[in-house]
Parts: structure tokens; C-alpha cells; sequence
């Protein structure tokens, strides 16, 4: 697959796909998610959007996994404070502690993947030099 | 291995927004229109609602573990608690139920106080509600309704001015309305004059009926049947594990006032005679016991008189002579089964 389709798959991935969920969401659900809250959630998406295009091109598309771990993180932790659940005249406390275990996990794995990518693909390099 | 790093994000994405989503969308919907409305059904001495629920669960993940936790606190106090657990509530399903609510009285008063027998009061119902999404993610939820909380004894009333006496009891009539359940109640009365104590009783509260506090009063009679008083009821309402103390000042009026030796003329003789006045509303048959003492003889007199309500009695005994030295009198009021003597001059017993 060469980087234009990599382009355009993630364009699907990270922009089309989003948009169009956190649409459906506000559409249909319009307390859950605020509008500030929607367009940080682009926001996020167009960024990890950049990076993922970006990686296509650096030589060490691991860094660029990091720091969309990185903001992942933020993002969800800001995300979780504050979607609004909204049960009427009740006080709602959502614990979301075992699903951020997971999540974390995820991505510490998503960052040993890609370093382990980009030391196989140096390895690689170095060999065919 | 791009592919593995998308599908790692599409993971986290999908795990991510599908829990978040889950847990935005479960609606609950609670009616405590009947607590707040006061309506209760009975059984026994508890007292039953039923609160409708309605919980829709709008996530794509089951709701499991679910407890509702209903309780009633008046301030820091719970007076009721109750748990129901709902296993599981599908994914994209509604649950509806309707919760029973036993509340015993005997404990919810136990906790609330004497105070709140009489006066009611607001209690706060909290319904919390637990339950967690797929293990991913626990929610809490706690509604808060204030609903009033009406008195168990909206009348108690003492009869202060109505007292009377019968054969040898003071009763004093009460009035006790409740919320129509089954209490077992007690009252403990002790009557003073002028800080003497003249009469205690423990019995049994008979509710919703004009009824009476029941005094033996044996020794007190004499004076009671022909002198006003005032006098004080230190009572202990005892119901459920609560006591309600209190003082009443009672007024007591005797069914004969003015009651004397007089002299009265009787054609043109001058007689010593008993006079007295039915100071109450009904009509009395007095039966009068007299002893005459005189200088070397006793006589007897016995009559019977009958004296309207609010009328004056006076009833020649003896004529006033000089061998004449006393005069003692029983008197009996029929209706009552009450007897006094009186006596004047220089009376052997």
C-alpha cells in the first residue's frame, strides 16, 4: 500500500469515522456530549490524524505513536470529566477506573509495537547497508 | 505492523466510546408520588407504598449486579433502609418494577422520637442505585426526595373542665385520634394537689373514642364532692418504644357546692337544717343520714331528696332547742355512690 492510500485510510479512520459517530451521538443523544466537548473530540482526531500521516514519513514513526499516546491520555481524562451523564434529578458518579486500566494497557502496548516496528526496521536497514 | 497500531486504535477508540456511551445512556425514572402523597396501604403495623421504577438501559452493554437502596432519614437518622437487587438488565432493554416499601412503625418511630408522634416532621428518601457496565465501569446514582412525614397522634386531647367522679375514681375524659394502624399504647397519670400526690394510675390507651383516665381518689372524696380545685395531671403517654410526657392543670367542680348548716324557719320555728346547692348539669338523689345529739337522746333522720340541676336544697333536721347539742350528717349522692359526713356541735361518735 503506498502512502496515499495510508493517507486516505486514515482520513476514513481518523476523521470520517469520528465525525461521523459524534454526529450520530449529538444528534440523537444531545446532552451527552457539549458542543466544546465535540470540538476538542475533532480536534484530537485531526491530530492524531497529522500524526499518523506524519509517521508515513519520518523515519521513526514511533515518536509519533508516543506523543499520540500522550495525548490520547489527556484527551480521555478530559473527555471522562466532562461528559455530562445524565439521569434527571439524580447525582451520577461513574467510575471508569477499570476500562482506563485497559485502556493504558492498550496503549503502552501500542507504544512497544511501534519502537519494536521502528528497531526491526533499523535492524533491517542496517543489514541491507 | 501498522496494521496491528490501527487495530490497537480502533480498540481503544471502540472500548472507549462504547463504555462512555453505555454509561450516558441509562435513563431511571422513579414515582414517589405515593410516598409523598402519603399513600401508605397497612399490614399489620407496617405501613406499605409502592414506588414504581423504571430503568432503561440505552448502553450496548449489559447492566449487571444492580442494587437500589431505598432509605429514609430524618437529618442524620435512617429510620428505614431496604436493599433489592436486580441481577442483569439487557443491553439496549427496560426494566420496570414496582418496589414494596414495608415500613415498620414500631422501628421508624423507635428512631424518629417522641417528637415526631405528634408533630410529623419531613424525612429525606434517598434511592441509590449501583450496578456496573461489563466490569469496565461502575455507576453510582443517588436521587433525593423530601416527603412529608405526617403525625401518628394528630389529636390528644384532655378534657380539662369535663372531670367527674364515681364511685370513689376521678375520670378524666380524653380524646386520642391516630393514623388508623394497630398501636399498642399506655399512659401513666399521677394526679397532685398542691404538690401532694393524690392518685396514680397505669392503663391502657383506648384511641379514637372520648375516654377516661382512670383515678382512685378514695380518700379525697369527702372534699372533692363539695370543693372546686384545681388540680395537676402529670401524664406519660407511652406508644412504641417513645414516651410523650406532660402536665395538665385540671379544674374540678364538685357536684354540690355550699354545703352548710344553717338555720331556717319553719312555720315560725326555728330549725337547724342542711343546705347545699346541685352545682352540676345532671339531677342528684341526696340521701341524708342524720344524727341528732341531744341532752339525754340521740335521734335519727334519713331522707331522700331529690335536687334539680343548678337548684338549692335545704333540709330541716332539727329544731333549734336548748337541749339541742349536735348534729352529724351523712350524705350520699345516689347517681355517684359518694358519701361525706359533716357534723356540728358536740357530736359522740
Amino acid at each position: 500500500m503506498n502512502r496515499e492510500a495510508h493517507i486516505a485510510m486514515n482520513f476514513m479512520i481518523y476523521v470520517i469515522l469520528p465525525f461521523a459517530g459524534l454526529r450520530a451521538v449529538m444528534m440523537n443523544y444531545p446532552g451527552v456530549v457539549e458542543p466544546f466537548m465535540a470540538e476538542i473530540t475533532m480536534l484530537y482526531f485531526l491530530f492524531l490524524f497529522v500524526l499518523a500521516s506524519l509517521s508515513l514519513y519520518l523515519r521513526y514513526p514511533s515518536l509519533c505513536t508516543v506523543i499520540s499516546v500522550a495525548v490520547s491520555i489527556v484527551y480521555i481524562n478530559f473527555a471522562l470529566t466532562s461528559v455530562r451523564f445524565f439521569v434527571d434529578g439524580a447525582k451520577i458518579s461513574v467510575n471508569l477506573s477499570a476500562m482506563l486500566l485497559v485502556l493504558y494497557i492498550l496503549l503502552s502496548v501500542k507504544i512497544l509495537v511501534s519502537v519494536y516496528s521502528d528497531v526491526k526496521q533499523k535492524h533491517l536497514s542496517s543489514s541491507a547497508d | 505492523m501498522k496494521v496491528v497500531v490501527t487495530l490497537i486504535n480502533l480498540l481503544i477508540a471502540a472500548l472507549f466510546f462504547s463504555v462512555v456511551y453505555s454509561a450516558a445512556n441509562v435513563y431511571v425514572q422513579f414515582d414517589v408520588g405515593a410516598v409523598r402523597g402519603g399513600s401508605f396501604t397497612l399490614n399489620g403495623d407496617e405501613m406499605v407504598t409502592a414506588v414504581p421504577v423504571h430503568i432503561h438501559n440505552g448502553g450496548i452493554y449489559p447492566v449487571s449486579d444492580v442494587h437500589v437502596l431505598f432509605t429514609m432519614s430524618n437529618g442524620s437518622r435512617t429510620v428505614y433502609s431496604h436493599t433489592f437487587t436486580i441481577k442483569q438488565i439487557p443491553a439496549l432493554g427496560d426494566y420496570d418494577r414496582t418496589f414494596l416499601l414495608g415500613v415498620n412503625l414500631s422501628d421508624v418511630y423507635s428512631r424518629l422520637g417522641a417528637g415526631a408522634i405528634l408533630n410529623g416532621g419531613r424525612l429525606k428518601m434517598n434511592i441509590l442505585i449501583t450496578g456496573h457496565y461489563w466490569y469496565m465501569a461502575t455507576f453510582t446514582a443517588v436521587y433525593s426526595r423530601s416527603i412529608s412525614w405526617g403525625p401518628l397522634v394528630y389529636s390528644f386531647i384532655i378534657y380539662r373542665n369535663e372531670l367527674s367522679i364515681e364511685n370513689g375514681i376521678l375520670r378524666v375524659p380524653y380524646f386520642i385520634s391516630k393514623i388508623p394502624v394497630p398501636v399498642n399504647a399506655s399512659i401513666d397519670a399521677v394526679l397532685m394537689d398542691d404538690g401532694t400526690r393524690i392518685s396514680s394510675v397505669h392503663q391502657s390507651i383506648v384511641f379514637d373514642h372520648k375516654e377516661y383516665i382512670l383515678l382512685p381518689v378514695g380518700n379525697e372524696i369527702p372534699y372533692l364532692l363539695t370543693h372546686a380545685d384545681t388540680l395537676t395531671l402529670h401524664y406519660s403517654l407511652h406508644i412504641f418504644s417513645c414516651t410523650i410526657s406532660g402536665v395538665e392543670q385540671v379544674s374540678w367542680a364538685p357536684p354540690l357546692e355550699n354545703m352548710r348548716f344553717s338555720e331556717v324557719s319553719v312555720n315560725g320555728t326555728p330549725y337547724m337544717a342542711l343546705e347545699f346547692r346541685n352545682a352540676d348539669d345532671t339531677p342528684y338523689h341526696v340521701s341524708v343520714n342524720a344524727t341528732v345529739y341531744m341532752d339525754s337522746a340521740r335521734k335519727s333522720l334519713s331522707e331522700t331528696i331529690f335536687v334539680r340541676a343548678g337548684a338549692r336544697a335545704v333540709l330541716p333536721i332539727a329544731p333549734m332547742t336548748s337541749s339541742l347539742r349536735g348534729v352529724s350528717v351523712q350524705i350520699t349522692v345516689d347517681e355517684l355512690n359518694e358519701s361525706m359526713c359533716m357534723s356540728v356541735g358536740e357530736v359522740t361518735p
